[in-house]
């Protein structure tokens, strides 16, 4: 496995410095997921291990097919690992941790038609992570709403709104339940170009603001450079981790001069090498 | 502009109303003009005056109420066993593995079999037309709940696992609301069926409500009255279903095509 360099140090810590919260790191041990099928049993991860620090932002990329996703569901507890132990902070969950919140690639189902943005928000204030402290629930959807650069909506409903709007409400109902980790399941690959590049940017700035670990799955390179802090590469066809690279891009990252330095193209270069290999 | 007046009017009720005016107005000329001189079929306009009359002498709108009160006890209990068992059924595969066989057993025999064995256990009393109803609404209902709820996408539930919703938190909050697009239709169907299972019940085994007053008066020649019946019938189902048409619109609005691409 190709380790260049491990946990990021002070680099992945919000702005505002306070002390991260312990809840928010993540500790993955010898996971693995083997469906038994009536051909047999297929492997769709081998045994992983790697731990993602409080704070930090981390992408696991790889081909399709290649357990990306499994991994994440399995964090999420959606999927049981198995083999193998995840640990959020320092204990071991059966079933869906309570700190962790899980953002789906398609926001149309996962949004409640029935209900309002607000009454969406609503809901993932009243389901909030353990020790989440919200005393005005309006003005918590207030903020919300702000937080994602939509903040007329609260009266409108999902399919009132766009794709990438939509997408938006889902990262902002997540984030109402104030998780310690947010997981994002390619989360913005059912959008278009314009706004995935905006989710992209909003991610990043609500990381700085809040602190929250953020660790996401996609299957574009150019998105794991552009937004992660670390890169987690997944080998073909469930092979486990076969790199784990910290990126050296600066904090302060725009879509425009950070895609075009050097340093982006050599990381892009880098994981498609990888992930080709 | 008025090729876009006869575009809404193709497109709506309005032709089917239409057409049902004319078919009204043809059967009325014939009667009126004397080509149509059968006993067995009055004039529409004489109808409706004996319809208005039975209804106010109370005659008919006693046996309404009494068809109207059975129709909808019957389907208030279906509702609850309906819902109940459509939903755990929907979210149990142990329950859904128990159950299955017995609803698809039940379901294909016609309901109105089933009465002389119901009549068998119970009598011929208030407690038949009871049960008859219930029998009748029930299926639609715990089918459509159970479909619904099954329908569920896998991300709308994976939403209320990774929300921590308990069980009960996750029907109530979740799997309810979204399958009630379903569960209407359910409501609706058993509804319909209630009411057509409670008149047959009247007539195969009843002293009195709408079914047994449109039987009597056909077997006494009472040709007005028996109509009378019908249109009331006719009028009662339309009348429930543009009710649950209206519920539906101003609660599940969110799930109407129509509605969401306005």
């Amino acid at each position: 496995m190709k380790h260049v360099r491990g946990l990021l140090d002070g680099e992945a810590r919000p702005d505002d410095g306070r002390i991260l919260d312990p809840l928010g790191s993540i500790f993955v041990h010898n996971i693995s997921k083997i469906y038994e099928s009536r051909r047999g049993a297929v492997a769709a991860l081998a045994p992983v291990t790697f731990d993602v620090a409080s704070g930090d932002l981390v992408a696991i990329v790889g081909q399709s097919g290649c357990g990306k996703s499994t991994l994440l569901r399995m964090i999420a507890g959606l999927v049981n690992p198995s083999a193998g132990t995840i640990r959020i902070g320092t204990q071991k969950y059966k079933g869906a941790p309570p700190s962790v919140r899980y953002v789906f690639q398609d926001y149309a189902s996962s949004l409640f038609p029935w209900k309002t943005v607000d009454e969406n928000l609503q809901f993932g204030i009243r389901h909030s992570a353990p020790g989440a402290q919200i005393e005005d629930v309006d003005a918590e959807c207030r903020r919300l709403r702000t937080l994602i650069a939509l903040p007329d909506i609260g009266q409108r409903y999902p399919w009132e709104l766009s794709g990438g709007m939509q997408q938006r409400v889902a990262i902002a109902r997540a984030l109402a339940a104030q998780p310690k980790i947010i997981l994002l399941d390619e989360a913005f690959s059912s959008v278009d170009a314009l706004s995935r590049s905006k989710l992209q940017d909003m991610t990043r700035t609500l990381w700085r603001q809040l602190g929250t670990t953020i660790l996401f799955v996609t299957h574009d390179v150019e998105e794991a450079v552009y937004l992660a802090n670390r890169i987690l590469v997944l080998g073909p066809r469930g092979g486990g981790i076969i790199a784990d690279i910290a990126s050296n891009l600066p904090m302060a990252r725009t879509q425009i001069e950070t895609r075009e330095s050097l340093e982006f193209l050599a990381m892009r270069r880098e994981l498609i090498n990888l992930i080709q290999a | 502009m008025v090729k876009a007046m006869l575009y809404g009017f193709f497109k709506t009720k309005a032709l089917g109303w239409t057409a049902i005016a004319v078919l009204l107005a043809i059967w009325q000329a014939g009667v009126s003009s004397g080509l149509v001189t059968s006993p067995e079929l009055p004039g529409p306009v004489h109808l409706m005056d004996v319809w208005y009359h039975e209804l106010l002498d109370q005659t008919l709108a006693t046996e309404l109420i009494k068809t109207l009160g059975w129709t909808l006890s019957g389907f208030g209990l279906a509702v609850i066993f309906g819902v109940s068992i459509g939903i755990v059924m929907g979210c149990s595969r142990i329950a859904n593995g128990l159950l299955e066989p017995f609803v698809e057993l039940i379901r294909p025999v016609p309901i109105s079999a089933l009465i002389p064995l119901v009549i068998l256990f119970v009598g011929i009393g208030f407690k038949m037309k009871l049960f008859v109803a219930l029998l009748g609404a029930v299926f639609p209902v715990l089918i459509n709940t159970w479909s619904g709820v099954r329908g569920v996408s896998s991300t709308l539930r994976e939403t209320a696992t990774t929300f921590g919703l308990n069980w009960v938190q996750s029907v109530t909050q979740v799997y309810f609301p979204a399958a009630s697009p379903a569960v209407f239709t359910g409501l609706r169907l058993g509804l319909a069926t209630a009411l057509v299972i409670t008149v047959v019940s009247e007539m195969i085994a009843g002293s009195s409500g709408v079914g047994f007053y449109i039987l009597s008066s056909q077997q006494s020649l009472g040709v007005d009255q028996m109509y009378a019946g019908l249109i009331t019938l006719a009028l009662v189902g339309y009348g429930l279903n543009a009710i649950f048409v209206l519920i539906e619109r101003w609660t599940l609005f969110w799930a109407m095509p129509d509605v969401r691409s306005v």
